[in-house]
């Protein structure tokens, strides 16, 4: 059986303001596998941020509940706080005319970490998170990177088993996004903790989670590995570029395959680009090879796996089509 | 040419600037009724205030309790208003002062009570307050020649420290209630107003028709005004019967409000983890 740091029973926000209904977070299910990460993925206003916040107990669920750390965030919000470390991209929630350490060591203290206890793992931290040479710097002073280093610094203050991180890479350049990636996979995933982590960003998701979930409209619409996701929408896509021959024929052959086949122009005139979306693995890449053989020849070929963005695009329009429907 | 295209812009550049402060006012609906209500509160003081320093004989018998000394009253009184402020707002500032930084649902986070927060986020702004009466107090004396030689010093801390206690109940109800409104609070708004206009803090309750004299004793700052005025100016002790009235009054009203500010800030605390509103501001 496995053991799950995070799981969410009907977890719903319904916020009534000015007469105006919206239900930001629509009876969501998920359960999150101890010293995993786990990826919520949505666009803007998908409800990520409240799901979070529900998580780390600073909203109310209007129905359901979680269970975060073995405590029920309703019943026991108190001693949800303490399994719990808040991350929050962007640039406020310091103290900006106190140093990275001044900032940690008074949050050290309302944490309840006594002083001189409280320095050693300030320093440890600062260490950890590699801001030691800014440690005395006010935070004005520090770049949108240091900060969210902080932020982690700080959330790590208390040693809690679960991390909730609201899209952390916000704000900050390619480059540090890069370095905070891996910062995630090579440290804190390495001291064994379980992080849900929200982000719009698939490259980030698909970098760092061992489990995602799409989320649209307050609706968790798919939830599963990032394998499992990707090979929900088919083993393999090839792109066959540059074909040159008897186009009707090969098309007419291969959808003979039960294969998905579009042609698109390519920038030399006499060839065609041709693009199959390969749905399972029983399709067999030489024979199919053998068939563009017959019909022409073939100038490049090149095979990828699925991303996290095909899983994305697949279920976001699929669900904006079935709403159509409505 | 020129300089009129850019009086036009400029002219068009101070309309929008005037259109964002009035839709931005309107939207904070509360605050648009208690500015109205304070403009008019406000006047009314400055009309007893006139009203009661113009008429010369009526003063030195008004004051007598006092000492006599008009400036004494007025300067005493300021020093003793920032006592007054220090209970009501050093709550609702101090949650105003995180939601800004965007640290309070950090402060949350932690095991520390959000209470234990703020009253030790107004032991903070108590020793500033102090530091500037201790300033004020001591202009009074040397700048304004006024005589503070009788001065009960303690009996003063006594009656300002009841004082403090008896406004943090008002300051807990607005802070609860900044917490759900944000800006316009309403508590801090109508009590700041109202308690410069009847609680004897720039002339004395005597100078107000007789109605608002009886309301006068209703608010604790009244007794304050009286207790620590009487405590520096003619150097009562705690065991004077007008001192033990007036402390016994605040105590009352220190029994009364701080439950309720509880009550009404857990409210208020509430609402805004329902409303998903902690970190507006």
């Amino acid at each position: 059986m496995p053991s799950f740091a995070i799981e969410t029973f009907d977890l719903t926000k319904i916020f009534n303001k000015g007469g105006k209904r919206t239900v930001a977070v629509d009876h969501v299910n998920i359960s999150v596998r101890e010293g995993s990460v786990f990826g919520l993925l949505g666009s803007n206003g998908a409800g990520k941020t409240t799901l979070i916040k529900m998580l780390a107990t600073l909203v109310i669920p209007s129905e359901g509940t979680a269970i975060v750390g073995g405590y029920d965030i309703v019943k026991n919000d108190r001693k949800v706080r303490e399994c719990i470390g808040l991350i929050k991209g962007g640039e406020r929630g310091f103290y900006y005319r106190l140093s990275g350490r001044q900032n940690l060591l008074f949050f050290a203290s309302l944490y309840q970490i006594p002083l001189s206890e409280a320095k050693i793992r300030v320093k440890r931290l600062l260490d950890f998170v590699g801001l030691q040479e800014h440690a005395d710097k006010k935070v004005k002073e520090y770049s949108s990177g240091m900060k969210a280093k902080l932020a982690i610094a700080r959330a790590l203050l208390a040693d809690p088993p679960i991390l909730l991180m609201d899209e952390p890479s916000k704000g900050l350049d390619p480059g540090a996004a890069k370095k905070l990636r891996k910062f995630i996979v090579d440290e804190l995933k390495k001291k064994g903790k379980t992080i849900l982590l929200t982000t719009h960003n698939l490259h980030e998701a698909e970098a760092v989670c061992d489990e995602v979930a799409i989320m649209d409209k307050g609706k968790i619409l798919i939830s599963d590995t990032l394998l499992n996701l990707k090979q929900s929408i088919g083993r393999f896509r090839v792109l066959l570029a540059e074909f040159y021959g008897c186009e009707k024929g090969l098309l007419r052959e291969l959808s003979s395959y039960g294969i998905i086949v579009n042609v698109k122009p390519s920038p030399e005139p006499e060839f065609k680009r041709v693009l199959l979306n390969l749905p399972n693995s029983n399709v067999d890449i030489l024979e199919l090879l053998k068939v563009f053989s017959k019909y022409g020849k073939i100038k490049s070929i090149y095979i990828r796996e699925p991303t996290l963005e095909d899983v994305f695009l697949k279920y976001i329009e699929y669900d904006e089509a079935r709403e159509g429907l409505k | 040419m020129k300089n009129l295209r850019e009086v036009r812009f400029f002219l068009e550049n101070l309309l929008v600037f005037i259109l964002r402060g009035f839709i931005t006012l309107l939207s904070y609906r509360v605050m648009l009724i208690l500015l109205m209500a304070n403009i008019a509160i406000g006047i009314a003081t400055f009309y007893f205030f006139c009203d009661f320093y113009l008429r010369v004989g009526v003063v030195k018998s008004a004051l007598q309790l006092y000492g006599g000394d008009p400036v004494a009253f007025i300067m005493l009184g300021s020093v003793f208003q920032d006592f007054v402020n220090l209970g009501m707002t050093s709550f609702n500032q101090a949650i105003s002062r995180e939601q800004v930084e965007g640290t309070l649902e950090f402060l949350l986070l932690t095991p520390t009570r959000l209470f234990s927060i703020l009253i030790c986020e107004s032991v903070w702004s108590t020793i500033m307050t102090s530091i500037g009466a201790t300033l004020g107090l001591l202009v009074t004396a040397y700048v304004f020649n006024v005589n503070l030689g009788n001065a009960n010093y303690i009996s003063c801390i006594v009656i300002l420290a009841l004082l403090v206690l008896s406004m943090s109940g008002i300051g807990m109800m607005s802070a609860g209630i900044v917490m759900v409104t944000k800006q316009g609070d309403p508590i801090t708004w109508l009590f700041g107003y109202l308690i410069g206009l009847l609680s004897g803090i720039l002339y004395p309750v005597e100078a107000l028709p007789p109605i608002l004299q009886q309301l006068s004793y209703i608010i604790p700052v009244t007794y304050a005004m009286r207790a620590a005025r009487l405590a520096l100016l003619r150097g009562f002790t705690l065991s004077h019967p007008l001192m033990l009235h007036d402390a016994l009054a605040l105590l009352v009203s220190a029994i009364i409000t701080i439950p309720l500010g509880i009550m009404i800030f857990r409210l208020g605390f509430k609402k805004a983890r329902i409303d998903g509103s902690l970190a507006e501001y």
